[in-house]
């Protein structure tokens, strides 16, 4: 019975691998520049499923769920703009560091902060990088 | 006290000190600081572990294998692996015949290594240094980081050299709370009522942007002074300020009551600017026993 399956623990990456990988920009999201120059992004909330699925039944029509906005600071901003589609977590976070003279250690811990942060709203998602 | 015999001069050209828990090693530039425990330090190069560092003062009766057994055990990364204790390998530099030291390697599934057990029987303190291999030339690095191995010091040495900060207090002083996070570090020295404290922002060109570049601005929302002495100014110096007052707590009370003229410890508190490096750094220190101990602290404290 799938109730009872035993769920499958999900492979956890090894931090090598994890800055290996690939940040990409969901095709969802539009981004604008602000008055001051930050990054503001606006993305659509992602509902459960079945949230959706009530939702459209009770409004009949074509159901389009509703968007948010972000206001990314200045480092944020600066790393949104690092994210091309090609560059490795590692290679922002080493661009990172180099712009900002900030200690690579903590530039890591930032930039896979941001990231995680970005990936847990459906802003990016993780493509498998390269091997180094 | 350790001091090793090494035939070979010591390079410091691409070399920086690294000081955590009482343990002073000169590493190579490109090796970080990864993780920070008490008596414990993990450094990395290029996103691997290289060096794993534990240490501990022992109390009673020093037993090579009980005690060899406590500190594999411990801290964050505990070896799983049986470790197959080896003969003192030539190139390593000789340590002297007061310290005891034994020598191991380890394998696991996926990386090995090898390290050493270090008691000295001066200071008591046992340290477990474990270099990870990873089949490059990280270990021609290894006989240089343990020539320069010192478990505590008559000679001035930094008392901390962590991250990108270092600073030398003296030796009354121990490292009683610390925090690093992205952007800020705080560290918290003690010895009975004496307090220190230091602090390292970055990046110093945007917090200063947000402070409307004023480090007054960064004292007040950091909470760095007592209320009371907000309301003063503090004396501006070279991209710096300064604040010096006295407690005014119970203490101060009494004295001023049985009219006690004996100089009291005072406090202060300095930050200042490093655009060189993009660094704000501050010293706070509390019922300090002089103005010159606080000077002489904030001239140590700097970045590497």
């Amino acid at each position: 019975m799938g109730l009872f399956k035993k769920k499958r623990p999900v492979p956890q990456l090894s931090r090598e691998e994890a800055l290996n990988c690939i940040p990409v920009k969901s095709a969802s999201i539009q981004a604008a520049q602000t008055a001051e120059g930050m990054v503001r992004l606006q993305y659509p909330l992602v509902l459960k499923p079945w949230i959706a699925e009530l939702a459209q039944r009770f409004r009949g029509t074509q159901y389009t769920p509703p968007s948010r906005q972000l206001e990314l600071d200045e480092l944020g901003s600066l790393t949104w703009d690092l994210i091309n589609g090609k560059q490795t977590v590692r290679e922002i976070v080493q661009q990172f560091s180099g712009q900002t003279k900030v200690h690579p250690k903590e530039a890591e811990a930032a930039v896979t902060r941001f990231l995680r942060e970005l990936g847990r709203r459906g802003i990016i998602g993780m493509a498998p990088g390269r091997k180094k | 006290m350790i001091e090793i015999e090494t035939t070979k001069p010591h390079s410091i050209r691409d070399a920086k000190p690294f000081a955590w828990a009482g343990i002073t090693l000169m590493i190579p530039a490109g090796w970080e600081t990864s993780q920070l425990d008490h008596g414990y330090a993990l450094l990395e190069y290029q996103y691997r572990p290289v060096l794993e560092l534990k240490t501990a003062t022992i109390r009673g009766r020093f037993s090579f294998q009980r005690h060899l057994n406590q500190l594999t055990r411990s801290g964050h990364k505990r070896l799983s692996p049986q470790l197959e204790l080896t003969s003192w390998p030539p190139e390593w530099p000789k340590f002297p015949a007061a310290a005891e030291v034994q020598t191991f390697t380890w394998q696991g599934a996926h990386i090995g290594g090898q390290g050493l057990l270090v008691y000295c029987h001066h200071c008591h303190r046992a340290t477990l240094i474990q270099f990870f291999d990873h089949g490059d030339r990280g270990r021609d690095a290894i006989p240089r980081v343990l020539a320069s191995f010192k478990d505590h010091d008559t000679q001035p040495a930094p008392t901390l050299a962590v991250y990108d900060i270092q600073a030398t207090l003296p030796g009354r002083f121990t490292l009683t709370r610390f925090q690093f996070d992205a952007g800020r570090f705080e560290l918290v020295f003690g010895h009975s009522r004496e307090t220190v404290t230091l602090w390292r922002w970055s990046p110093a060109d945007l917090i200063l942007e947000r402070c409307g570049k004023k480090l007054a601005r960064l004292v007040l929302d950091n909470g760095l002074l007592p209320s009371a002495v907000l309301v003063e100014d503090g004396r501006p110096g070279d991209r710096s300020m300064e604040w010096q007052w006295q407690p005014k707590d119970y203490r101060h009370r009494l004295r001023t009551f049985f009219g006690k003229r004996t100089q009291r410890p005072g406090c202060a508190l300095r930050i200042w600017h490093r655009p060189d490096t993009n660094r704000i750094l501050a010293v706070r220190a509390e019922a300090i026993a002089t103005v010159n101990a606080f000077d002489g602290i904030c001239t140590s404290y700097g970045i590497i």
